[in-house]
């Protein structure tokens, strides 16, 4: 379990990175790598369900690890060879697509791969040889498109990434779209992601639509919305005063990691379930507003937050169940609003993921709440470290009255012994 | 399912992919006699593959797509001296855009690679290259528009 803790902590460390392809296109506040993969796990498993036989749960999971070499190896983009130190001329380059002859396209993508596997190897070194493989060879899949979920995560990958190049360019104005077209055209051959392609022009440059684009329309706008949760911070530790806290894009990253992982050795479980689970448990975000156990005793003074939380909040059986209550209308609400447009199938998988998330109606919610729950906890220790302020211990009493999964048990004694 | 569709494949990258057959499918009988620490320094098996493919699992389902791959092939052929003037499969192409020149091989989507200048023949700039010839400058206008010149066409197949 120490190596797997410490496994865990390394991919927290994505959600501190931000992607190099826009601080290259200076950006402002740009999306962290593990906000990309929470995009483009649910990208990948709801367009993924549209094509023929294909393994969701495989994809899920590549979706998760395939950016995790960059906890070590970096982020790298086209552009890198050629990058100039001079702002102004760095903003004339983002104009262009950077072409070279093939013999350095080839010495690149060698160097790239060799960086990138060894950065791999390192991250997964001591974790169960079971593991270990899995994710190595989901890797590989994805890098080198060895079966129909790698080659159609390996450009789904890439439209979460065109995707967020349009929603920064409608609201920044940046990066340029030129290269990016150059560079889609000759990239994207699946005919569901060619037709995605087409959507995207027509949406963000307000083109019509013809009917039978609808239904891909309509996830189109889902995506987009579920996007603003890369924006959202995480409401109990801007009380806390954490300074530039996690998103909620990447705490669902790292709750989805946390209950495959830890969810793999329990027997008769649903693992695309638990995934698709963690992906969607807090979605309802998008509108409803992050709410905290403390909110109801939160005083408008700053000054005395830091006061309120040093005890952990009890309330009466009556006041807790009007919380509970209020919190599942908000919710409840959200989440219809959010999948009203999707189709009927899809729409009624993700309510029913999210009710048993948050009603615990089957084991492996029961699970993904627990782990929701845990992950939290293991941000809320990383953060003690680093600024104080948590009252990690009165967390840690907490936590242990409502987890009571076997695996998860041993996940908090380790995080106990490593932190405490 | 695996699916039916036509795998485009040129004669390298056949040859590519049945030695990886041939190498998995002697991992595979290794696996089952329990041989494993003999193979470590077989010449019999790509050394990379063992890395690939402990995962039993894995190494089915690698099996079984390339077998559908086999079952579904169509080798990039030669086009007749009279049409290698035309953007065809196998086609490495020298085109101008935006003022920088490139080369691209069409290929088909097994093989396809951008970041090594192998091009789709069912991406939309592929596809759309398909059937030009030298001096054509081939359009792509939307959203933004394009122009691909194309400079020079070459065959390298056997």
């Amino acid at each position: 379990m120490k190596n797997l803790l410490n496994f865990f902590i390394e991919v927290g460390k994505l959600k501190r990175m931000p992607r190099r392809g826009w601080v290259i296109n200076q950006i402002k506040n740009p999306e962290s790598i593990a906000e990309h993969i929470f995009r483009a796990a649910l990208m990948s498993w709801i367009l993924g369900e549209k094509k023929e036989g294909l393994n969701v749960e495989k994809l899920l999971k590549m979706a998760l690890i395939h950016d995790l070499c960059e906890i070590y190896a970096g982020d790298t983009t086209p552009y890198d060879s050629v990058l100039p130190k001079n702002k102004k001329k760095l903003r004339e380059l983002m104009k262009t697509w950077p072409r070279f002859p093939n013999y350095q396209k080839k010495e690149q993508a060698i160097k790239k791969y060799r960086k990138e596997t060894e950065a791999l190897e390192k991250l997964i070194l001591r974790l169960p040889t079971d593991l270990k493989k899995e994710i190595k060879n989901l890797w590989l899949d994805y890098e080198k498109g060895l079966t129909p979920e790698g080659r159609f995560f390996h450009q789904a990958d890439r439209m979460e990434n065109f995707l967020q190049a349009y929603e920064y360019w409608e609201k920044y104005k940046s990066p340029p779209l030129g290269p990016w077209w150059l560079w889609a055209r000759e990239f994207f051959d699946d005919p569901l992601l060619l037709k995605f392609m087409e959507v995207l022009e027509r949406k963000f440059h307000r083109q019509k639509f013809s009917g039978k684009l609808k239904p891909t329309l309509a996830l189109l706008n889902f995506f987009t919305e579920i996007g603003k949760l890369k924006r959202k911070k995480r409401r109990g530790w801007i009380a806390h005063q954490i300074k530039n806290p996690e998103s909620i894009a990447e705490h669902i990253f790292r709750t989805g990691i946390l209950a495959w992982i830890l969810g793999r050795k329990k027997k008769r479980f649903n693992l695309e379930r638990v995934i698709k689970m963690a992906l969607i448990h807090d979605l309802c975000e998008v509108y409803a507003p992050d709410l905290t156990p403390y909110d109801p005793l939160l005083p408008k003074d700053q000054n005395k937050i830091m006061e309120v939380l040093k005890r952990w909040p009890k309330f009466t059986p009556s006041l807790k169940i009007k919380s509970y209550k209020k919190k599942y209308k908000l919710e409840n609400s959200a989440v219809n609003l959010l999948v009203l447009k999707l189709p009927l199938n899809l729409k009624s998988e993700i309510k029913n993921l999210w009710l048993d998330f948050e009603k615990g109606l089957t084991k492996e919610g029961r699970f993904v709440r627990q782990v929701d729950k845990v992950e939290n906890l293991l941000q809320g220790i990383e953060y003690w470290k680093k600024y104080g302020r948590i009252q990690h211990k009165l967390w840690i009493r907490w936590i242990k009255e409502i987890v009571d999964a076997p695996v998860l048990l041993k996940f908090i004694k380790a995080l106990e012994k490593k932190f405490c | 399912m695996p699916s039916e569709k036509k795998f485009y494949l040129t004669k390298e990258g056949l040859k590519k992919i049945q030695k990886e057959y041939q190498s998995l499918k002697n991992l595979r009988l290794a696996k089952t006699k329990g041989e494993i620490p003999k193979i470590w320094h077989s010449e019999d098996i790509n050394q990379e593959y063992l890395s690939f493919w402990e995962d039993l699992g894995f190494l089915e389902t690698r099996i079984a797509e390339l077998e559908n791959i086999f079952k579904n092939v169509e080798l990039i052929k030669l086009p007749p001296k009279e049409k290698q003037n035309v953007v065809n499969l196998g086609a490495q192409v020298i085109v101008e855009v935006d003022g920088q020149n490139d080369e691209f091989t069409i290929v088909g989507t097994l093989e396809a690679n951008p970041a090594l200048g192998k091009i789709s023949n069912e991406s939309p700039v592929g596809e759309t290259l398909l059937g030009h010839k030298v001096g054509d400058e081939v359009i792509i206008s939307s959203p933004i528009k394009t122009i691909y010149k194309i400079k020079k066409i070459k065959y390298k197949i056997s």
